[in-house]
């Protein structure tokens, strides 16, 4: 029994590190962004295995889902600044020399093949072996350092005995939550805050395009959307309220109800709202301003920021991650469709 | 032998190769997707190992490792979504997606002001 | 929490963090009124800083612990998250607010277009607070997210002007600050691993000399000299600092690579010390002068005006890696190396933004081509002019008094050391005359058309904050010559000081 589970514990890691290296060898960039779907999709796996099915989910809608989503549409935006005629009629232009790495041959050949056919493959020079050992032996003696380290290193008990002695007044049923929403709260606050720079980053960098052109959706996107979309919104809530006893939480509920906009975002590109900007603002900023304002509480009657009164402690944390959730959803959905709203600028 | 050789052992070690791996790809591809790829094939290296190490022993596993982790994974689609968008807007500019090595052409004599 | 600590301090703490995080979250929900939040919010933020340093300096020489420590949401380390306030907490948190000011006013002339202003005042705010938030924190994990928003609001804030070199140093500097992020956070990690704490202080106590606090230590120290640009991760710097708008430039190259600094320091005094070899000194040290000659010969041969300001950052972090191998050979000298760097942040700061002026004001910064606007602008001249000296380190200045007593730690801890440092302390100081040596070169280099006869234009018309900012910094890190007491002072209450 033992020896099976370590078997396959051994195969999945071999298997992690395959595909990592398929991944970044590739010189197929689509090829790589599928191969690092696949290498999330087997790190939930493996999470699963070392007993946090919460990081499973979160690695499979986060890490694989929401990531490769982005991944996809920056494909795609590549694509389309790459190669703008794709679609005309006619012959296709000849290919864009910067459009390959550094002039590759292979894929100008490969894009004088496909006229305009619209799936001009992005691709990359392989990299050159100039240095290849070099960089062998860096990363792979600090490969063998970090081993050796952690080779050394016993096994304490962590901070699990603490947050068991503490779980009773944490306002919740489930470690992980505690964890986030009461005795580390303020690194959940801060993420939110990252993740709400993401957008404002994306947003001072220009105003958002319509999504790349592509090819008119079939009769099964929009049927499989009308479907998807309520089940999305039951998962999500579903997620959010389930955080507080069992494997959950905001941040899995947001990128729940993201991949669900993002889909209606695909399915139907023209009817997603263009919301005010003012509002889309406060909406993305919400999640985190009630999070610090909830906590300024804590700041004036005692004993420090971020304090929840035990009796309010559940109804609190339940109200923070309600916003947390949307707010995420929001930027989410806001990286998906690129820069900022042209209405910011009126 | 076998014994001591439970996940949360053995997983680390993962974690170390996958960093390692990803740090071989960021100092060797040229591409930004592929970089930014190799970025987070580390931060998933160090994902597990924070994650091994709550699964050490026999005591349940660290809820606070685990919670760190989840934060590390927004944090780092955070941090790959403005890479991304960055990506396409250097493109929209150079027509392409790629940092080649050396200096930069900051000893360009004139230009314009910024807007 | 200690029961000496006053009530008031440990309020003013939780108050520090709250309006860090406030104030830019605030300017991101309604840009619109962002310029104001922030210009008001900051303004105030220093008052509210004065007070706690009053407060802090009344309390300090009563408490019984060296610094102040709030769980947040009332959960003591190791459980919760812990902020840290000492005298060098306070010390950064006031660089951090001079600098920010005298950039916000000088941004109000430089940003112009409202479009451009609502997507600047935001990350700005963000810069300012991510550091702010940087530098109160206590706790390894919690570090690495405000590294994170740190560095990803000064990547944003450097692609703002749009063009490519500053879009390409954007993106450099992203993927430098990703790498060395994750680098730390690999770092905390293995500590997590063998220690089964994050809390600094709470790590200190436990950290010894084992394999697991050595490779930590490479891998932190490492990721955070990486973004400090220390030689040789430097590459990244110049474009990005060169290439941003000038008062991000400023910002970047008075605070960011200051507070990356600090954090080495604060890891330093906390956990790592018991690490310190000779070797480890010799190593940082020469790396130290191999960053301030050849940062000095760039800066000496930049074609431009903004890009040799660059490099003379790249030159002054050479400067405080030199000042590394003290805390090892004399810890007790560290307080001369933040005094040194809190003059030199002031003093780059004024330099880069005075070179964004005369940019602003000739259109280009071409350096054979400036003289018509630096005969014209005097006021500009002299501030590059007075923070220049205080980088060469001349008398009477913030600078001279840094490189002095420098040298005075650096003499004085080589009487009783092994002969290798010995050895070493000669070359250092003939390093750090060679430095200034350099430094002069180029200062000269910068403003020396000004004393030329020629024609005057003083180009475009800039706003009075752009005149005047980069003179108050400029006076602030030469008055820090005369009157650094206060700071000294401050400093001396700082946790991990034997």
């Amino acid at each position: 029994m033992n020896a099976a589970l370590l078997a396959f514990d051994v195969v999945l890691l071999a298997g992690l590190l395959g595909v990592a290296w398929r991944c970044l060898a590739s010189t197929d960039l689509f090829r790589a962004v599928v191969l690092f779907i696949t290498f999330g999709l087997l790190l939930a796996i493996a999470w699963v295995r070392l007993e946090a099915p919460d990081i499973a989910l979160a690695e499979a809608a986060i890490g694989a889902g929401i990531t490769g989503a982005l991944l996809l549409v920056t494909l795609e935006r590549l694509k389309h600044i790459m190669n703008p005629h794709r679609g005309d009629a006619g012959p296709s232009p000849p290919p864009d020399p910067v459009a390959s790495d550094t002039g590759n041959a292979d894929a100008e050949a490969r894009d004088a093949r496909d006229p305009g056919a619209g799936n001009v493959a992005l691709s990359c020079a392989p990299t050159p072996a100039r240095g290849r050992w070099s960089a062998v032996a860096v990363s792979g003696g600090l490969a063998l350092l970090l081993m050796a380290t952690l080779a050394t290193q016993d096994h304490g008990p962590g901070l699990q005995p603490a947050v068991a002695a503490h779980m009773d007044v944490s306002g919740v049923d489930h470690g992980i939550t505690a964890v986030l929403l009461n005795f580390r709260a303020w690194d959940t606050l801060l993420e939110l805050a990252m993740v709400l720079l993401a957008g404002l980053g994306a947003w001072s960098l220009g105003r958002h395009d319509a999504l790349p052109a592509r090819p008119a959706p079939g009769p099964v996107l929009p049927g499989a959307v009308r479907l998807l979309l309520p089940v999305a919104i039951v998962t999500g809530v579903y997620l959010l309220w389930a955080g507080s006893h069992a494997p959950g939480g905001a941040f899995q509920a947001g990128a729940v109800l993201g991949a669900a906009g993002i889909l209606m975002s695909l399915a139907r590109p023209h009817s997603l709202p263009d919301p005010d900007p003012r509002l889309l603002r406060i909406g993305v900023t919400a999640g985190a301003l009630l999070f610090l304002a909830l906590g300024l509480w804590g700041l004036f009657a005692g004993p420090a920021l971020l304090t929840w009164p035990r009796n309010l402690a559940y109804p609190l944390i339940l109200i923070i991650e309600t916003g947390a959730t949307l707010s995420i959803a929001l930027t989410l959905v806001a990286l998906f469709v690129g820069g900022r709203s042209p209405r910011e600028d009126a | 032998m076998i014994e001591s050789l439970d996940p949360g052992t053995l997983y680390p070690f993962g974690g170390a190769a996958l960093f390692a791996l990803g740090l071989h790809g960021l100092i060797r591809r040229r591409h930004l997707i592929l970089r930014i790829l190799a970025v987070n094939i580390m931060g998933s290296g160090v994902f597990m190992v924070f994650l091994g190490i709550a699964a050490r022993g026999d005591a349940p596993p660290d809820p606070v490792a685990q919670a760190l982790t989840l934060t590390g994974i927004v944090v780092a689609v955070s941090a790959t979504a403005f890479a991304l968008a960055l990506t396409v807007h250097l493109a929209r500019l150079t027509g392409h997606a790629v940092l080649l090595p050396g200096p930069l052409r900051t000893h360009r004599g004139n230009r314009p002001e910024d807007p | 929490m200690s029961a000496t600590i006053p009530e008031s301090l440990v309020f003013a703490t939780g108050a520090l963090a709250a309006v860090s995080l406030g104030l830019p979250l605030l300017a991101s929900a309604w840009p619109w009124q962002a310029r104001r939040i922030g210009l008001l919010g900051l303004s105030l933020s220093i008052l509210g800083l004065l007070a706690t340093i009053g407060l802090f300096l009344d309390a300090a020489p009563g408490m019984d612990a060296p610094a102040v420590r709030v769980g947040l949401g009332g959960w003591e380390a190791p459980l919760g998250v812990t902020l840290h306030l000492d005298g060098l907490t306070l010390a950064m948190l006031l660089l951090n607010a001079l600098v920010a000011l005298a950039g916000s006013l000088y941004a109000r002339g430089y940003i112009r277009g409202s479009a451009e202003q609502r997507q600047f005042w935001p990350l700005w705010l963000w810069l300012w607070g991510g550091l702010n938030l940087l530098v109160l924190s206590g706790d390894a994990f919690n570090l690495y997210i405000t590294l994170e928003i740190a560095s990803l609001s000064a990547v944003a804030l450097v692609a703002l002007t749009g063009d490519t070199d500053a879009v390409t140093g954007a993106m450099r500097y992203l993927l430098i600050n990703l790498l060395g992020s994750l680098s730390f956070l690999l770092g905390a990690a293995l500590l997590y691993g063998e220690f089964g704490v994050l809390d600094l202080t709470l790590l200190g106590e436990l950290a010894g000399d084992g394999p697991t606090e050595r490779m930590a230590a490479a891998l932190m120290l490492g990721g955070l000299l990486m973004k400090a640009a220390v030689f040789p991760l430097h590459v990244w710097l110049a474009t990005a600092h060169a290439s941003a708008p000038a008062p991000v430039s400023g910002m970047l190259s008075g605070m960011v690579v200051a507070a990356m600094f600090y954090l080495i320091l604060r890891l330093w005094l906390l956990i790592f010390a018991p690490l310190g070899t000779p070797a480890l000194a010799v190593l940082l040290g020469l790396l130290g002068s191999a960053a301030l000659v050849w940062g000095s010969l760039q800066a000496l041969r930049a074609p431009r005006l903004k890009i040799v300001a660059a490099y003379s950052t790249v030159a002054q972090m050479g400067y405080i890696a030199l000042a590394f191998p003290i805390l090892i050979l004399q810890p007790a000298a560290w307080p001369v190396v933040v005094f040194f760097a809190f003059a030199h942040g002031l003093a780059k700061a004024a330099v880069l933004m005075g070179a964004g002026t005369l940019q602003k004001a000739a259109g280009h910064d071409r350096m054979n081509a400036l003289g018509p606007v630096l005969r014209a602008r005097g006021r500009t001249v002299f501030a590059l002019g007075l923070g220049g000296i205080s980088l060469m380190g001349l008398p009477l200045t913030g600078g001279f008094l840094a490189k002095y007593l420098l040298l005075e730690a650096g003499m004085h801890g080589a009487a009783d050391a092994p002969p290798v440092m010995q050895a070493w302390t000669w070359l250092w100081v003939v390093m750090v005359a060679l430095g200034s040596l350099l430094a002069t070169a180029y200062i000269l280099r910068m403003v020396a058309p000004a004393f030329a006869r020629g024609e005057r234009d003083p180009g475009v018309p800039v706003s009075a904050g752009m005149e005047w900012m980069p003179l108050a910094l400029a006076a602030g890190a030469a008055a820090m010559g005369l009157a650094g007491a206060p700071l000294m002072h401050l400093l001396e209450h700082t946790a991990g000081v034997s």
